[in-house]
């Protein structure tokens, strides 16, 4: 048992608990502390089984490491870390204990070797994550929220299904690779499919993540989509649904993003965006394919979290988030500025940032397997991000025209956190061998050839002049654009509004057919039974004893008439 | 909707930029695209596909498949472009 305190999502929750009553300089060292020391358990953690037990009559698993496991750990304490320097001056109480719990909810999911041990980590992110989204405060994010959490319970119910059917089918519960061939397998599948932010559900994520409060959503954008991301990793690799589910995903959330006006929006569109990717490469399925979702996944927690920070800096200054509100923030935000530019530009795979050592090795596979359509496509993917993230979302908030605001620059501790996420995007495109030495299979791979670089330059360059060419075509304006939420949230509640009608007007024929009833009923015993009505009259006794002559008198003549 | 900051962001009237920067910004990223197309001749590309081996494949690719972008998100914009508070004109928000 020993081995429970070595894990590190446990630590990260019970620090949570902690911060929850903890006050000041205490709660501060915890803050940033708790994520360090995750860290350093997750780095340090052996291979193997850590923790096994029996429960029903099952072997459970919660507690296994290997290589995946460990590098999808280690960005997660990473990310908690920034996030908490990040949100260091956040006043709601709620938020950073809610934060770690869904972070280290997001470790336990990792580290888990069975399939039950995912299901109560998974709802517990459900939890910590819809908690997040609650402190914020606002009318309109708990109405998000609850619309958030509604989709991801009924994730939650598909997953438990799936998983009670994959243990009397397989009389196993460990979690190993999958194939979608029975009903319990697509019933996971579409439950990690759910959180990944697949269609048709993908809405959720646009919808509640940028309702959360300007740190919130910089621990939103990591842990749902890329536990999701894992857990396809090991439970579906070489899935062919996934290419096609992924590339959709890729696709919708540029036009959409296109198409935003509200900042944080774009980059919840990116992030559907950026799993499209992912799933890709899951779905190709060799080895060079899963390193590259494994390490695109990585790399996309730094470079999105570090997008929010600048993004959520603007929110915290300015309280404006519509890009038809800010422009020209980029003279009193100087390091807000920097630090987004390098976001957009890890994001957007330009050779020197993290996403070009990270997404290429997904492109390189399709390559490599003769994919032309795939390959065409995903490059034309690539321009997209560029398009909608990689200058759109800079373009909007810091340049474009002069809003006339000039906020102050962003406190210490958030241009900070930006800073070493900043550091990381540049860094690990630059180093990047301890990253491809975390991947889970060997990589034989080299990013930086001559030829790669320059065809990925002309290819971000030229998208660039695309958009500048075209920007009449992308002025904002004060609108939004309908997903599939539109089915829950109009439809959806106009047809429960029409049953409730139907069955309140039912209810109401009902109840008047019960007063008729009552009436008539009611009417007919006053008819008989009311004073002076003939049942209710006195008769005298003489009566009587007449009619029980006349009665005794046909029951002998009857008894005669039988006799004889 | 939105949050308090953290200090109100002071206001001033807003600066345009001259026509003859934004002039020289264009001439500017002109030349760094000629650069990245003309670098091609030093460094030839190393196609996996036949299609590669037109010369600056992927800066056509990249302008054509952004300006499709373009086009298909504004013909999907006609189709479902909403006001901002259509959810919360229909009770929901």
């Amino acid at each position: 048992m020993s081995n429970v305190a070595q894990h590190p999502g446990l630590l990260l929750i019970a620090a949570g608990v902690l911060l929850a009553v903890l006050r000041g300089r205490l709660r501060d060292i915890v803050l940033l502390a708790a994520p360090l020391a995750a860290l350093a358990l997750a780095w340090n953690v052996p291979d193997g089984i850590l923790l096994e037990g029996k429960l029903l009559g099952y072997e459970v698993v919660p507690f296994q490491a290997d290589k995946l496991s460990r590098l999808f750990a280690i960005i997660f304490a990473i990310m908690a870390f920034g996030g908490a320097l990040f949100a260091l001056r956040q006043p709601s109480r709620l938020e950073l204990p809610a934060a770690f719990l869904y972070a280290g909810a997001a470790m336990g999911v990792a580290f888990a070797g069975d399939l039950l041990t995912v299901f109560v980590f998974w709802e517990l992110m459900a939890i910590g994550s819809t908690l997040v989204l609650w402190s914020s405060g606002s009318a309109t994010a708990y109405r998000a929220s609850v619309r958030y959490l509604m989709i991801h319970l009924l994730g939650g119910t598909l997953l438990l299904v799936g998983v009670a059917g994959h243990a009397a089918e397989a009389q196993s519960l460990r979690f190993a690779a999958m194939q979608v061939d029975s009903l319990s397998h697509w019933l996971i599948f579409a439950a990690f499919l759910i959180n990944a932010g697949a269609p048709p559900l993908s809405a959720w994520l646009p919808d509640a993540y940028p309702e959360s409060s300007w740190s919130g959503m910089v621990f939103l954008s990591a842990f749902t989509t890329k536990t999701a991301v894992y857990v396809l990793l090991r439970g579906f690799p070489g899935t062919e649904w996934l290419v096609y589910i992924g590339m959709f995903m890729v696709f919708y959330g540029i036009i959409y993003a296109l198409l935003e006006n509200d900042m944080r929006r774009i980059l919840a569109f990116s992030i559907v965006n950026q799993v499209g990717f992912m799933l890709v490469g899951i779905g190709i399925g060799t080895e060079m394919a899963l390193n590259g979702a494994a390490a695109h996944a990585f790399t996309h927690i730094l470079y999105k979290a570090l997008l929010l920070m600048s993004a959520g800096a603007v929110l915290y200054a300015t309280g404006k988030r519509r890009c038809t509100d800010l422009g020209g923030l980029f003279r009193t935000m100087p390091v807000t500025t920097a630090c987004g530019i390098v976001g957009a530009l890890a994001i957007s795979s330009f050779p020197l940032t993290s996403g070009f050592v990270s997404k290429s090795m997904v492109t390189q596979a399709a390559a490599t397997g003769h994919l032309l359509v795939i390959w065409l496509l995903l490059a034309a993917a690539s321009a997209g991000v560029f398009l909608h993230a990689g200058i759109k979302f800079p373009w909007f908030v810091f340049f474009q025209k002069d809003s006339g605001l000039r906020p102050p620059e962003a406190p210490l501790n958030m241009r900070l956190a930006m800073l070493l996420f900043a550091a990381l995007c540049i860094g690990l495109g630059i180093w990047y061998e301890p990253l491809y030495s975390l991947l889970p299979y060997p990589v034989e791979y080299a990013p930086y050839t001559g030829p790669h670089v320059v065809s990925q330059l002309q290819l971000l360059l030229f998208s660039g002049l695309a958009f500048f060419v075209m920007l009449p075509w992308l002025k904002r304006t004060l609108t939004i654009t309908l997903d599939f939420d539109w089915v829950y949230r109009v439809a959806g509640r106009a047809v429960a509004l029409a049953l409730g009608r139907l069955i309140a007007s039912a209810l109401d024929g009902l109840a008047q057919m019960r007063d008729r009833i009552c009436a008539c009923v009611l009417a007919s015993a006053k008819r008989f039974h009311a004073p002076g009505q003939i049942l209710a009259r006195t008769w005298p006794s003489g009566d009587s004893a007449l009619w029980m002559m006349v009665m005794l008198l046909a029951l002998l003549t009857s008894g005669f008439l039988a006799w004889n | 909707m939105e949050e308090r900051p953290s200090a109100p962001a002071q206001s001033v009237p807003a600066q345009t930029l001259s026509a003859r920067t934004i002039r020289r910004l264009w001439l500017m990223l002109g030349a760094v695209l000629a650069a990245t197309v003309l670098t091609e001749i030093w460094i030839p590309s190393e196609p996996h596909f036949e299609i590669e081996r037109l010369f600056a494949f992927a800066a056509l690719f990249g302008f054509l498949a952004c300006a499709a972008m373009i086009v298909a998100a504004t013909a999907l914009a006609s189709l479902l472009k909403r006001p901002e508070d259509f959810y919360r004109e229909r009770g929901d928000e």
